[in-house]
């Protein structure tokens, strides 16, 4: 069941209704009841192991917290890791490192007749497994109590707005949240319909259209004139960024509807200064994870320049491997921990700050310059990520590079467009830095707004296509 | 006073829902759209459809009048070559010449290949009546693996086909909308500036006329662009139709090939030679009779493009097509 489709049109009202009329303690088990029918949407083959998951994290975590002795700590840690990561190995990893062993064998003339199990990854696995994850190093540092009410913990791992693509929230954040009774107020009914509409609109009308160009383009690169090419990669930029972003507004809101407050996953990354800037406003709750969990236990930045680069780099390398089990999401990682390393080199060499001091050009300049490079670098690590193979990127990027072909106006017309439509939710939202500083415009500012969302939606509606980030 | 066991309470929502119902910006963004729909109403043409959860409103129209007849002898399946050249009434009416009552239905799919008429012909026509007999019309062009625009076509056909009945339900009821309804061609018309709604082109019993203009006639075909292959998955559509079809104990008749002379040459002897495999295999089951009527197809003046006839062609062409049933003794 996504989002956008009629089936959450049903869903959502029952749920909600029914949510409404309940106390908090049969309303967290009224979620969970939904949350179970939404993932079982896809397959309900997959209850048993979120359910699995969940029973192993909940004990796990109660005995780290009521160890006395730090091994038999280190024990249930492990066990919950080993299950966590032993289900994200088999079910996404395994037919990946088979493959690859396999090719590897190839490279050397030895042919490895390994047994091939292929098997469906669950959905949303990459993200409730992150989730979990972080609850069980998180009660293992003492950062949190253990949760001792099954019902909230497994609310906690299944809450459908967030399961199958995030926010990855930590249960230091939701937790407090599922315990309290909740309030609804209008406030947050408001914002929340504004957040789902916002999100319905960068889908549907954004990211779907500039997904039906994208995909043109990509699917044969090599019949495509260099202007189409770069036209394709702006268009994938634009799509990704609607379809995960609108999503996680999405989630944000129909959370709100239930009193719950979602992590904020997306700060107008694209208007990010530099590359470093462009990860702590993309996909906040992935980096941010990535960054507690993974970067600072390598070392961080503790132990010299050498070692944060390669600490950068392993982080990305794995966020890029957390993204799917294939090359092209590597090499996407690769570069994204290249650009920071090459970023933190800059930040720190004594040009970059005598041009600080000296305000060599004014800062609007500056300011345009970082955000159009940031914007095209980031753009080009996305031929990757979209790319079904390295042979495919690599042919994409030599003929965009060769810049061969006529040039038509038609062709930057959809990009141009499409970015038009999406900018003024972005302006408000960077000057002000908060997304519902929109709720404060002039009533008839808001108003055409709405007419204008609801009118597009109508328009683009009917097409279903499912959000990119929920394979993950 | 509710019960302390109660699961009930109201204390979560705290705002009132008349407060959210009549808020200015709610009343007033619902006024804009109104203005909208009102203005559509003056604006579309009257005898325009919203087409709800229907592919397009012909075949709505189609599905329609199978329903209100009251039973069906022999139904005619296929693209809109089908639909097109072969009327009904015009195939009843050299029946009842010879004074045999037979009731038939042209359940053809314009632009559609076998991928969806196999899955449409089944779920919108087969399960509606139950025919003797189901002639089943063939040419290379709707077994073709090559045409990206039919095959995604198909593929959206299908898509509306299968739709799940509480979604038809929600999208019927909005279509009563004209914005919701006619939102494929507001979405067009920002698109190309033009209106454009496929008119449905139902006459009776299922047939449709597309007309004498000669539009299509210079529409060129261009060599090798039609590929057929006998195990492909529209060619595999086609085998599992006939076969559903048998196993209803409903005789299949094959008429393949109508096209004209132009269109007949730019399809290259391998792809001919993979249609041949293709009715072979057709052959291959017992109830099955492939008529060999290449004779009946009329000359290329009678075609408006290569593969569809003019109003006064197919009444003829149908009549013709009826005398040679009736003189295999077919239907009696």
């Amino acid at each position: 069941m996504w989002f956008n489709s009629w089936e959450f049109v049903i869903f959502l009202p029952i749920v909600l209704i029914t949510y409404y009329a309940l106390n908090h303690r049969a309303q967290n088990i009224w979620l969970i009841i939904a949350s179970y029918v939404f993932y079982g949407f896809w397959d309900w083959r997959f209850f048993a192991l979120i359910a699995f998951s969940t029973l192993i994290d909940f004990f796990a975590a109660q005995q780290i917290s009521d160890s006395k002795t730090k091994a038999r700590k280190k024990f249930f840690l492990s066990l919950s890791l080993s299950v966590n990561l032993g289900a994200l190995a088999i079910f996404k990893y395994f037919n990946f490192f088979i493959d690859s062993f396999i090719e590897f064998g190839a490279w050397f003339g030895l042919n490895f007749d390994t047994p091939v199990m292929r098997l469906l990854p669950p959905i949303g696995i990459s993200f409730y497994t992150f989730q979990t994850l972080a609850y069980s190093i998180d009660v293992y540092r003492g950062k949190m109590e253990a949760s001792r009410k099954i019902t909230d913990f497994a609310l906690y791992v299944c809450y459908f707005p967030q399961l199958v693509a995030g926010p990855i929230e930590r249960a230091q954040r939701l937790l407090p949240q599922i315990a309290k009774k909740r309030n609804v107020s209008q406030a947050m009914i408001n914002s929340g319909c504004f957040l789902i509409l916002v999100g319905l609109f960068k889908k549907i009308v954004i990211a779907d259209n500039a997904g039906i160009h994208a995909d043109k383009v990509f699917s044969d690169p090599s019949g495509a004139t260099s202007i189409q090419l770069w036209a394709g990669m702006i268009l994938f930029s634009i799509q990704i960024y609607g379809d995960f972003s609108g999503y996680s507004n999405i989630a944000r809101g129909v959370s709100r509807l239930f009193g719950i407050e979602l992590i904020e996953n997306f700060q107008t990354p694209y208007f990010s200064r530099n590359i470093t800037e462009f990860w702590r406003r993309w996909h906040i709750s992935l980096s941010s994870w990535l960054k507690d969990y993974l970067y600072i236990p390598l070392g961080g930045n503790r132990h010299g320049k050498y070692k944060t680069y390669r600490n950068l780099m392993l982080t990305m390398i794995i966020g890029g491997l957390w993204h799917g089990a294939a090359w092209t999401f590597v090499i996407w990682g690769s570069l994204h921990g290249l650009y920071l390393a090459i970023h933190k080199l800059w930040v720190n060499s004594n040009l970059s700050q005598w041009c600080h001091k000296k305000s060599v050009v004014p800062h609007w300049i500056s300011w345009l310059i970082g955000v159009m490079l940031t914007f095209h670098l980031v753009a080009f690590t996305w031929i990757f990520f979209r790319a079904d193979s390295f042979q495919m990127a690599w042919l994409y990027i030599s003929n965009m590079l060769s810049f061969q072909g006529a040039i038509r106006l038609r062709d930057v017309f959809i990009p141009a467009l499409l970015i038009l439509a999406l900018l003024p939710i972005e302006i408000i939202q960077y000057r002000k830095t908060d997304i519902f500083s929109f709720l404060k415009l002039p009533f008839i500012v808001r108003t055409v707004a709405y007419g204008g969302i609801i009118f597009a939606l109508i328009i683009w509606s009917g097409n279903d296509v499912p959000f990119i980030y929920f394979q993950f | 006073m509710m019960s302390r066991l109660s699961i009930f309470n109201f204390d979560t929502l705290q705002a009132p829902v008349k407060s959210l119902l009549l808020n200015p910006v709610v009343v007033f963004t619902i006024a804009i759209l109104l203005t909208i729909e009102l203005g559509l109403r003056f604006i579309i043409p009257s005898n325009h459809v919203p087409t709800g959860s229907w592919y397009n409103a012909e075949l709505r129209d189609q599905v329609d009048q199978l329903k209100s007849m009251s039973h069906v002898d022999l139904m005619i399946t296929g693209s809109s070559i089908a639909a097109v050249n072969l009327r009904p009434s015009e195939i009843d009416s050299v029946y009842q010449k010879n004074n045999i009552a037979l009731k038939s239905f042209n359940a053809g799919i314009r632009g559609c290949n076998y991928t969806c008429i196999n899955i449409g012909f089944q779920k919108l026509f087969l399960s509606q009546k139950e025919p003797r007999y189901v002639l089943i019309v063939v040419t290379p062009t709707d077994l073709n693996e090559s045409n990206k625009f039919v095959i995604n076509r198909s593929n959206n056909f299908i898509k509306s086909f299968s739709t799940k009945i509480y979604v038809k339900t929600i999208v019927n009821t909005l279509s009563h909308s004209w914005l919701f309804g006619f939102r494929s061609e507001i979405r067009e018309y920002f698109k190309s500036r033009e209106w454009i709604y496929e008119e449905s082109k139902i006459t009776k019993q299922g047939h449709i006329q597309l007309g004498d203009k000669r539009e299509g006639e210079n529409r060129s075909l261009r060599k090798n662009i039609i590929t057929v292959d006998p195990s492909g998955p529209i060619s595999n559509s086609l085998y599992e139709l006939t076969t559903s079809i048998l196993s209803q104990n409903i005789k299949v008749i094959v008429l393949p090939g109508l096209m004209n002379s132009n269109a007949h040459s730019v399809i290259n002897e391998s792809t001919w030679n993979n249609f041949s495999i293709v009715l072979d295999n057709l052959a291959n089951n017992k109830d099955v009779t492939i008529l060999n009527a290449n004779h009946l197809i009329p000359s290329d003046e009678n075609f408006i493009d290569p593969v569809h006839l003019s109003n006064k062609s197919s009444v003829n062409y149908s009549q013709t097509v009826a005398e040679f049933l009736f003189e295999q003794d077919l239907f009696k």
